[in-house]
Parts: C-alpha cells; sequence; structure tokens
C-alpha cells in the first residue's frame, strides 16, 4: 500500500527538519505513544491504540478494543534540510508491519512544503481488518501526526 | 418420534448445547477428540465474569454475564469460589473511565460497591499502595475442567452419550444431507457410524477446518485469536484484580487455587494447536500485572499458555457493538446447500448456558420441538460423597471405600475451597466412561 501527500508549514526549513531528523524530536509527532526509547538515529515506539471502531466488525471482540502496537525503526538517507527517510517494522496481534517513509523537504521563502510517501506492507493485517479499514487507520495516523507536527512547530 | 442430535465438541458451548438438548428430550450424542477441557475451555483465565469487564463497552455482554454468573452460581457451586472482584484505578486516565464505568454497571445491573482506599489495602494488602479509586464487583472463579464435567455427567443422567477421545473421520451423506458421522475411538481403535437427523458443530476454534477438510463447506470465515495468559505460582489476593479501563492487554490478575493468572494478550495465529507464544508478551504481562500487584515481578513466571477462539465477522449490516449476540449460528441448509448440519462459533464460557439456550430454541424449531429450556432451574449433578453413601459411590466408581475415603479427606483440606481438588475431579470425571 502507498499513499502521497503534502502540506505546508509557516515555518522556515531548518526548523522543520530539527524535528522530523530527531527520533526523539520526531516520536512526539505519532499519536498515542505510551513509551519511546531511542538510540541515535534508531528509535522504538510503543503505541496504544483505541481500535473499537476497526474491530467492532468481529463478535465479542470486546477484547480488542484497544491494541498494543510495537514499532522499531532508523531515521536513514539524512540529506539535512532536503529529505529523510525513516524506515521500519512493527506488531500488534502479533499481526507484522512494515513501514518506509519518505519525507521531502522544500524551502518556500519562510515556509516549508513537505512532501511525504509512506510504503506500507500490511500482510495479513489487511485480511484481518480489510484494506478500506487500514487505509482509515493510517490516514487517521497520518493526520495525526501532521496536526502533532505543527504543534510542536508552535 | 424423538430427534437424534450429535454434537460436535465437548467444551463449554458444545457441552451446555448437549445439556440443554438432552433436557428437552432430544436424544443427544456429545463426541469431543480429546479429553475435557482439552480445547480452549481449558486454556482460559479461570473467571465466571460479572459483566464488570464489559459494561463500559459492551452492555448486552455484561447483562448476559451477570445473569449467567447468578444462575451458574446456584447450578453448579460446587465449581466456583466466589472470590469477588475488584476494579483499580492506578492513575489519571483510569480515573476518567469512573463515570463510564459506574453507568455501564449500573445499565447492566451489576451490583459494585465502591469501597475506601484504605478498607481496599486492608482486604489485600498486596494491591498497589498508591491505587486512586477501588469497586468491588461479584466476579468469581470457576473450575472449567469441574463445570463441564457437571454439565456432561448431567447431560448423561438425561440419556445424553458422551464419547471422549473420539474423532469424526468423515461425515455420513446422502446428496446433500448429512445423515450422520462416522467416528474412531482413539482409546480402542474402533470405528463406527452414528446416524443423526442433525449434526451441530460446536468445536469453537476447529469449526471452519473440520467442515471444509470433510465437507468442502468454506462459508464460515474465521480468524483464530490466541489469548496468552502468564502464571506466578503464587497467590497474593483473594479478589480478582481487573484495572479499570476499557478492555486491553494485561488487565486482569486471577488468583486460581494457589497461583495468579495474569491476562491476557491477543494475536492471530494460523493453527489453533501450532503457533509459538511470543516471550516479549510473557514480559509485558508480568510488568502490567505487577502495576496493579507489585508483588507479582518478585517472582518468575513458572508457566503460561493460550487458549485460541474463532473471530468471526458480525453480518454485512451489524455492528458487533449492536449486534445481540457474540455468537453466530451458520445454518448451512441456507448457506451452503447442506443440510442436516448447523454450525456454532463464538460466545464465551461465562455465558455458554445463555447461548446453548439460544441454539436449543433454534433447533427446537428445526426440528418442530417446542420444549422450553428449563437450564436455569436444573442444578447440575456432581456426586458428593458421605458416610450414608459411600459404599455406593465407591461400589459405582470400582474403587475401595477406604481409598474413597481418603481421597475425600484429601479434597476437604484443600485451602480455599474443595473445588480445587484435581483428585476428585478426576475420580468423578471417571463416571463418563462407564
Amino acid at each position: 500500500m502507498e499513499m502521497t501527500g503534502s502540506f505546508t508549514v509557516d515555518y522556515r526549513v531548518e526548523k522543520v527538519w530539527s524535528i522530523v531528523s530527531d527520533a526523539n524530536k520526531f516520536a512526539k509527532c505519532l499519536p498515542n505513544v505510551v513509551s519511546t526509547e531511542v538510540n541515535g538515529d534508531n528509535f522504538q515506539l510503543s503505541f496504544k491504540a483505541d481500535a473499537k471502531k476497526y474491530t467492532s466488525k468481529f463478535l465479542g471482540a470486546s477484547y480488542l478494543s484497544n491494541l498494543n502496537i510495537k514499532f522499531s525503526a532508523q531515521l536513514k538517507e539524512k540529506q539535512e534540510n532536503k529529505h529523510i527517510l525513516i524506515q521500519g517494522d512493527g506488531s500488534t496481534i502479533g499481526l507484522k508491519f512494515s513501514l518506509a517513509l519518505y519525507i521531502d523537504l522544500s524551502a518556500q521563502d519562510s515556509s516549508t512544503k513537505i512532501d511525504w510517501k509512506a510504503e506500507i506492507e500490511l500482510g495479513r493485517m489487511a485480511k484481518l481488518f480489510g484494506e478500506e479499514v487500514v487505509n482509515q487507520a493510517v490516514t487517521d495516523v497520518v493526520n495525526q501526526t501532521i496536526d502533532n507536527l505543527k504543534t510542536l512547530l508552535k | 418420534m424423538v430427534s437424534k442430535v450429535i454434537v460436535i465438541g465437548a467444551g463449554a458451548t458444545g457441552s451446555f448445547i448437549t445439556h440443554d438438548l438432552a433436557s428437552r428430550g432430544f436424544d443427544v450424542t456429545v463426541i469431543e477428540k480429546g479429553n475435557i477441557i482439552g480445547g480452549t475451555s481449558g486454556k482460559f483465565h479461570g473467571m465466571l465474569h460479572s459483566g464488570a469487564r464489559y459494561a463500559m463497552n459492551d452492555v448486552k455482554a455484561a447483562q448476559e454475564s451477570i445473569a449467567d454468573n447468578k444462575v451458574i452460581s446456584e447450578i453448579a457451586p460446587f465449581c466456583i469460589e466466589n472470590t469477588g472482584g475488584l476494579f483499580v484505578a492506578l492513575n489519571e486516565e483510569d480515573l476518567s473511565f469512573q463515570s463510564k464505568f459506574e453507568d455501564g454497571c449500573k445499565q447492566s445491573n451489576i451490583p459494585i460497591e465502591n469501597l475506601s482506599i484504605e478498607s481496599a489495602l486492608k482486604e489485600e494488602p498486596f494491591l498497589n499502595n498508591s491505587v486512586k479509586a477501588v469497586y468491588r464487583v461479584p466476579d468469581k472463579v470457576i473450575n472449567s475442567f469441574r463445570f463441564i464435567t457437571s454439565l456432561l455427567l448431567t447431560a448423561k443422567r438425561e440419556s445424553a452419550k458422551v464419547l471422549l477421545n473420539t474423532e469424526v473421520l468423515e461425515f455420513i451423506k446422502e446428496g446433500n444431507d448429512v445423515k450422520g458421522v462416522k467416528i474412531k475411538n482413539n482409546n480402542t481403535g474402533q470405528v463406527s457410524e452414528l446416524k443423526a437427523d442433525l449434526v451441530v458443530n460446536a468445536s469453537g476454534a476447529w469449526a471452519s477446518k473440520l467442515i471444509d477438510e470433510k465437507l468442502g463447506i468454506k462459508s464460515i470465515e474465521m480468524i483464530l485469536s490466541a489469548g496468552t495468559m502468564a502464571v506466578i505460582n503464587r497467590r497474593f489476593t483473594k479478589h480478582i484484580i481487573n484495572r479499570l479501563r476499557e478492555p486491553s492487554d494485561g488487565d486482569i490478575v486471577v488468583p486460581f487455587f494457589n497461583d495468579s493468572i495474569i491476562g491476557t494478550t491477543a494475536f492471530i495465529v494460523d493453527d489453533p494447536e501450532k503457533f509459538d507464544v511470543d516471550k516479549e508478551d510473557i514480559s509485558f504481562l508480568q510488568k502490567a500485572g505487577s502495576e496493579m500487584l507489585p508483588i507479582l515481578a518478585n517472582y518468575p513466571v513458572y508457566r503460561y499458555y493460550a487458549g485460541v477462539r474463532p473471530l468471526i465477522a458480525a453480518g454485512e449490516n451489524d455492528d458487533s457493538r449492536k449486534a445481540s449476540r457474540d455468537f453466530k449460528i451458520f445454518d448451512h441448509s441456507a448457506t451452503d446447500n447442506v443440510n442436516g448440519i448447523i454450525s456454532i462459533v463464538g460466545g464465551k464460557l461465562s455465558t455458554a448456558r445463555i447461548m446453548a439456550k439460544e441454539i436449543g430454541d433454534f433447533i427446537g424449531n428445526k426440528m418442530g420441538n417446542k420444549t422450553e429450556s428449563k437450564t436455569d432451574k436444573i442444578k447440575l449433578y456432581w456426586p458428593q460423597v458421605n458416610s450414608e453413601n459411600i459404599d455406593e459411590m465407591a461400589k459405582s466408581l470400582s474403587l475401595n471405600k477406604d481409598f474413597l475415603s481418603e481421597m475425600v479427606n484429601e479434597s476437604a483440606g484443600k485451602t480455599y475451597s474443595d473445588m480445587y481438588s484435581n483428585a476428585m475431579d478426576l475420580l468423578y470425571s471417571r463416571g463418563l466412561f462407564n
């Protein structure tokens, strides 16, 4: 699955770069993070996600109302103020997924345009929840991440 | 003419269906490929839910749980330890669920009591002493081996036949009609045929595989979800301890005899019998349990296990939060043009009686038997040995009277409750084999 998007923030590219290139700061943009472990450009996160709207299609699955998600990733392909790749693997309820998030920054006067592309391998997770539901979940995460990034820039 | 029904699977679901149908006058035979609680019913946390766990997001399940909690306590008191349960809030986030929890319990008719921190810590001194709020709920512990054995013993007294260690080799078919099963007794190797008017596939996590392999029926799309439990071999509480929040991983510690069972984490598996438990889940469970009972961090996890249950999608127009049931009846005459067989998927041990009643109603309607279920009133049979009947019991169990007397004394000396006597469970389960 591949998703792309772009948005512009009213901050200089150096400030945006200082967040997306720092695992500690980038982790703060991701929603529902319960714990973070950072070691240089490597980081491990655990999330707690409210999954009711995704798991409610299953009978008697209230025990899946909240899911713990583990994610380990590395910051790669760093080109200062221009480009970065965040690549990692995660798992929840025994299902694995992988993510490659390409971020390209371009300075526009005092603003910064952020183009992003996410390549997501969902494996059996897509079969469990259905492509449409997973698309919605990923879109939710992306939107929350962008909102958090904007908040952090402030 | 009495209708003949074969039930495949003697877990909580199949055993209660067997009892329900036999009590309505059906001629029932239950077939179990393994031993008692060899499947999912023997690999859960041991809790007879009060329903409080579901009160925040599934009121229907909560209402059914408290209803069956009361009924099962009445009809099978010998397999229950009335531990009670506590819901504990440990931080501000947990506290944010307080009003939702109280409202849900009220709506579900679950009696709860808000305890002072002081009295809660007095009752449960191993509880995290920074606990912010505590509620008492009527959770209980159930011995599933004894529960299912007593269901089967009761069904036998209602003329049902119980065939353990017996597997289905194939279904007997005439055209599109299933007419029975060919079975093999794995103890003796004997192969035989059983005819029936209806076959009920209640094999739980194995339901889809069984009818796909033997009948080519593919209409049951099930995903298998394993629930992991970690066991510390010390007991620190009288009550079951629940985290006050919506259902999630690592939210219960169940005192089961002298153990503490910490549950659960869920993960998806392909095969109900072949899967590995992630060791990280075990560490997670111990950590989550020790947030409620810090002392759990001081002892090693000495064993862990996982039970597999099926996940079934609700109907196209259903949202399971609104769907009336957590199980589904597949009538294969409607879905696959195969008559004489239905499958039951889903449900839980705590509400197995209500589920069996509804399935019994469905079968009764199908087979023209209008007898109503009375399982809420029928006391389950569990032998009681006393000085007056010890001679008779020893004879019926083919045991020396003095030996039986020693076993009864061993049981009476058990801490917490004699329901934890494995010796008596094994002894009385012999009644299923003669």
